[in-house]
């Protein structure tokens, strides 16, 4: 009940966040120099002819209006028209979504698999071979630019061994699920290293803390002791470093989209901030932002699930 | 879990030899100096280390090969790898140093205060963090080389900006365990104040994952140069900064792998000294906590 | 080790089940054959109403759709016959009567009406926002007497108007059909006599166009199917090259063209120093004339090109009409810069921000290949990155000291460039705030003048005084880099940049 009533609590605080949110994005969208107008005509633009596409475009009304259109449009879940590619705006993020929730996932089952196994072992074997062979491939792991690294893979496993695609999206699920392999390891390899560093420095501080010397010599078994105390405590700090990192997966990864050559949401977004797509922008924005406030939500709960003593208040 | 375990209190002379042994113990910690102080001669002085300048162009000699007179090779301008690496050295070390100090100090101070008061303090702090992180990065530098101006100085404003809201739910979500383990019960229960259960029972504790997270956030800020700046963010050409020459010499990966690799590389040795020296202050953090 | 053995073992058995998954994935695929020629370039159209929109992106594109009464021929050059066989002109000079092919069909399957062209002509020449409407401006009057006569009254002489004819703005389209689609429709979709038709565009990934089944053309175009890919980092779109998956592709690094044995087309692209004359160092013509002889643009365009472009003579584009060869120009002399630097109260020099758009790393290069060059007669520069979409506005307002700029011609005449570059109105001359009043009178006259010896001479003389001014330094013409499979026939670019592909084929 408890539970409940805390889930229910922060799902409404989306609301206000979410509404901040939307008025942060059109506010600063309007700061920046240069709009989707003058973007479009560049250097062709005599002040005549901008005011014509400005009108064309809708952005003679006056601000607040312009806001209200937005709020409205989301409220009926339609994002207005993009202005640049003159289509709606839900039809160019449909799939675009698709592909950055596949890699997101794909990339964090990479992430676990790597990292907790990983992790766990250098945490029990601390100072030792396998902990510092570990430990210094995740910092190589760690300090290999996202670029250099896509560029390499996609030499040897796209252009040599030829496992994988070189780039692209593909036409069905198979190419799709295939040509995510290599962009979703080059993605997860970072976060990777990030969470074995974290995981096995918990492992290492949970293992010899009093809690769990006190939970031996109260006599119980080992394997209990690590499942019900080292791993559970351990992993709390590390799943929060995940759900911050599939946080900022979701927003779309622009450079891995960029080597690779996926239609994510992260090119979209840059591409959209660079043309001042504005109705793009902000629909991406509140898109993103909904996300990772439902991720946030359910670290915050899975903390009370992973560690009982924690109380969600 | 309600009975209470007294001896999770650390009599002070155990704490003191702890301490001692960890100095002993820990290869990462004197490794990890010995990195770092490597790279700060190198930051300190790199005319003494490099021959060449790191700017100046030679159209005759581009793109050669790692020899003799140039140890890492050069580039595209036929400009000396090697200098370029060596004088980049101080701006790295200032970009990882800078960039990471200020969030990791205004996030771990963040992160405490919201798990640990919990209800509406931490209610406020986290919502106001939600707007941060469902902010996308990239809209958020575009305006800030917008209104400020790009370079190397509104970089630093652009990751303090956001940098902190790792910290603060890392630490948060470790305030969270802490503040009901045993010995700060016990610390409560002996009446000792917020302020003294927080800065001496509590952040020695919690701080230790803030510090590794920063050990290698060092290395991201470094990288950041190289990733924003397609945006305009970070050092303008030609200063040498090891992100910007990988950046600058990935168009070349197929003919000169030099330009790229050996920067690479001063970001593996400066990140792995860092990191190091990162795991053995937590170890000693958390010797002390206890 | 309970738990950590069982956490390897799920992780191995994870691991395990992706690998199956792509793998057979992976055999799935290998069944299929590629059947469309593959073309990749860097960035995707945006909006395909050729009217309204603006941007190399899209215009390159629209000769494998879009045709109209006359074209550009491919090398560039003068005006050959498309839809229209033949024309008459009046004595007047302001009547052209264009005599159509007969049977013309739309791609999808409609005939040609003379309302089409009634249409087509007058949207182009009126609608709002349209950046090319300037073209048809002295159109008077487009009339059809039948579907096989178009009419046209011009306003007053009007030379080019035979080139503006030959623009992508000036293309036939289906009034029916854009009646019924609507120009939101229409700007995804396109229609017209052309050898493709568009059949998908998926943003941001590709463009397919499939043979136009109703082609005038008799045996034309040779491939059923193009896909015009979208990958913008230049590394994987070589690699795709590289391994086949892409017959050709389009913006090679310089680095990278003799590795791939890439094609250097002529081109009308020239790239240019825009100094901002309201600026006071910058207001002085003896300081612009040291920058210019400050430049080794030799040594610059071996450095950035890697040998593929030349040293450019005069602003205008070199492939284009009118380009004037003789044309004296500065060579690279520091001394003498140096000294005009003295004469002008400048004798150590002075400092200057060179502002360039961000990610563009041509344009990255030339700026620290400047500050080299120039700190030999004491200019000190400073570069800064700016993203493109806040340069721009800011180097109109004329806020900025230099920025770097290319421009390539949309038309086979100087007009187009000459009015951007000398006729104050426009664009302020490229963003220098430098004004000159006899060339801008010469502009004009130009483009009224219907003897073509004078108005030679007239651009001629606009491209002297130009170069005596400087307002701009021009660095260099560049070609279009292009790689491809070597079994790939009939690739053809316009030195305009147009695509045509009716004649492409990839050979057994």
């Amino acid at each position: 009940m408890e539970q409940l009533n805390y889930i229910l609590k922060r799902t409404l605080q989306i609301i206000p966040v979410l509404f901040f949110v939307t008025i942060l994005i059109f506010v600063m969208m309007r700061l920046i120099p240069g709009d989707p107008a003058s973007v479009m005509l560049g250097d062709k633009a005599t002040p005549e002819l901008l005011k014509q596409v400005q009108a064309r475009m809708g952005l003679d009304k006056p601000y607040l209006v312009q806001y209200l259109i937005f709020l409205r449009n989301l409220l009926s879940f339609d994002f207005g028209n993009s202005l640049l590619y003159v289509v709606p705006v839900s039809q160019l993020l449909a799939k675009r979504i698709v592909v950055t929730l596949t890699l997101t996932i794909m990339a964090a089952i990479f992430v676990i698999v790597i990292s907790f196994p990983l992790g766990y072992l250098a945490g029990r074997k601390k100072d030792r071979l396998p902990d510092q062979i570990i430990r210094t491939s995740a910092l190589v792991a760690l300090s290999m630019p996202q670029f250099w690294l896509g560029i390499l893979c996609l030499l040897l496993f796209g252009l040599k061994l030829r496992w994988f695609p070189v780039g692209g999206w593909g036409s069905d699920w198979g190419e799709h699920l295939r040509s995510l392999v290599l962009p979703a390891f080059t993605e997860a390899l970072a976060t990777s290293a990030l969470m074995i560093r974290n995981l096995r420095n918990n492992v290492v501080d949970v293992a010899r803390s009093d809690y769990v010397d006190f939970a031996r010599s109260k006599g119980l078994k080992e394997s209990v002791v690590r499942s019900r105390h080292i791993v559970r405590n351990a992993l709390i700090s590390t799943v929060t470093l995940l759900a911050l990192r599939i946080g900022g997966m979701l927003g779309g990864a622009v450079i891995i989209e960029t080597v690779f050559a996926l239609p994510g949401v992260g090119s979209l977004m840059v591409q959209s901030v660079f043309s001042r797509d504005y109705s793009v922008v902000q629909a991406v924005v509140f898109m993103f932002a909904s996300l990772v406030l439902v991720v946030n939500l359910i670290t915050d709960v899975s903390y009370s699930f992973l560690d009982p003593r924690v109380k969600l208040e | 879990m309600d009975t209470l375990d007294i001896t999770a209190l650390p009599p002070a002379a155990l704490n003191r030899k702890k301490k001692i042994s960890i100095w002993k113990k820990s290869p990462s910690l004197n490794a990890g100096v010995v990195m770092v102080g490597l790279v700060l001669i190198f930051a300190g002085l790199p005319g003494l280390i490099a021959a060449f300048s790191p700017t100046s162009q030679d159209a005759d000699h581009i793109l050669e090969a790692p020899s003799l007179a140039h140890p890492f090779g050069t580039d595209n301008f036929g400009r000396d790898v090697f200098a370029r690496v060596v004088h980049g050295t101080r701006i790295d070390l200032t970009i990882g140093l800078l960039a990471t100090l200020v969030p990791f100090i205004t996030g771990s101070l963040i992160g405490l205060i919201a798990g640990y008061y919990g209800k509406w303090v931490d209610s406020v702090l986290m919502r106001i963090l939600d707007i941060f992180m469902a902010f996308p990065f990239i809209v958020l530098v575009i305006a800030i080389v917008a209104i400020l101006g790009p370079g190397l100085n509104n970089l630093y404003i652009a990751i303090w900006l956001v940098g902190w809201k790792d910290y603060a739910r890392l630490v948060r979500s470790e305030v969270m365990v802490a503040k009901n383990a045993e010995y700060v019960q016990a610390a409560k229960i002996l009446g000792f104040g917020d302020l003294r259960i927080l800065l001496r029972h509590i952040l020695p504790n919690v701080l230790s994952v803030s510090i590794v997270f920063a050990a290698a956030d060092v290395v991201m800020c470094m990288l950041s140069g190289a990733s924003l700046s397609f945006l305009g963010l970070g050092v303008q050409p030609p200063t040498p900064e090891w992100g910007a020459i990988i950046s600058e010499g990935r168009a070349y990966l197929s003919q000169a792998w030099w330009i790229c690799a050996f920067p690479g590389l001063a970001l593996v040795f400066a990140g792995t000294g860092f990191s190091l020296l990162g795991d053995g202050l937590s170890d000693l953090l958390r010797t002390k906590g206890r | 080790m309970l738990k950590s053995r069982k956490s390897l073992r799920t992780g191995a058995v994870l691991l395990a089940a992706v690998m199956l998954v792509t793998s057979m994935a992976a055999a799935m695929a290998q069944g299929k054959i590629k059947s469309p020629i593959v073309i990749s370039r860097p960035a995707d159209s945006d909006n395909l109403d050729y009217v309204m929109q603006d941007g190399n992106v899209n215009i390159w594109m629209f000769n494998l759709t879009l045709e109209g009464l006359v074209k550009s021929s491919d090398d560039g050059t003068k005006i050959e016959p498309m839809l229209a066989d033949s024309w008459d002109i009046s004595k007047d000079m302001l009547t052209y009567t264009f005599h159509l092919k007969k049977g013309l069909k739309f791609s999808d399957g409609t005939p040609v009406t003379g309302a089409d062209w009634v249409f087509s002509l007058t949207r182009a020449r009126d609608a709002k926002g349209s950046a090319w409407a300037f073209s048809l401006e002295g159109i008077k009057e487009i009339k059809a007497p039948n579907d096989t006569t178009v009419v046209i009254t011009l306003i007053k002489p009007w030379a080019p108007i035979l080139a503006d004819l030959a623009m992508f703005n000036a293309s036939v389209t289906s009034k029916a059909y854009f009646e019924k689609v609507g120009a939101e429709g229409f700007s995804q979709k396109p229609i017209g006599t052309g050898p493709y038709a568009i059949t998908e565009w998926k943003k941001g990934e590709y463009i397919l166009f499939d043979k136009n089944q109703y082609y005038w053309r008799p045996g034309l175009p040779k491939t059923p199917q193009i896909k015009v890919t979208v990958v913008a980092d230049d590394n994987t779109r070589m690699l795709q090259l590289q391994a086949g998956d892409v017959d050709a592709t389009t913006f090679v690094p310089w680095n990278r063209m003799a590795e791939l044995n890439g094609v250097a087309l002529p081109s009308t692209e020239t790239r240019y120093i825009q100094m901002n004359s309201t600026k006071k160092v910058l207001s002085d013509v003896r300081v612009r004339q040291a920058l210019d002889m400050a430049t080794d643009k030799a040594s610059m365009s071996k450095l950035i090109l890697f040998g593929y472009g030349e040293p450019a003579k005069g602003f205008m584009a070199k492939s284009g009409p009118f380009w004037n060869a003789g044309l004296k120009t500065n060579p690279y002399d520091p001394a003498k810069a140096k000294k005009l630097l003295a004469d002008a109260g400048y004798p150590d020099g002075f400092d200057v921000t060179i502002t360039v758009p961000s990610g563009n790393t041509v344009n990255a290069s030339i700026a620290t290949v400047l500050k080299e060059q120039w700190s030999k007669v004491g200019v000190k520069v400073t570069i800064q990155t700016l993203e493109a979409a806040t340069l721009t506005p800011a180097y109109k307002r004329l806020e900025l000291d230099i920025t770097l700029r290319a421009w390539t011609n949309d038309m086979v005449d100087a007009s187009q460039q000459v009015d951007y570059a000398c006729v104050y109105a426009n664009i302020k001359n490229f963003s220098t705030g430098w004004q000159d009043a006899k060339v801008e009178k010469l502009a004009a006259d130009a483009k009224s003048e219907l003897d073509n010896n004078k108005r030679k001479a007239m651009y001629y003389q606009i491209q002297e005084l130009y170069q005596q001014a400087m307002p701009m330094v021009t660095l260099f013409h560049v070609p279009y880099p292009v790689a491809m499979n070597k079994k790939l026939k009939g690739f053809v670019q316009t030195p305009l940049g147009n695509y045509r592909f009716e004649n492409l084929v990839l050979e057994k």
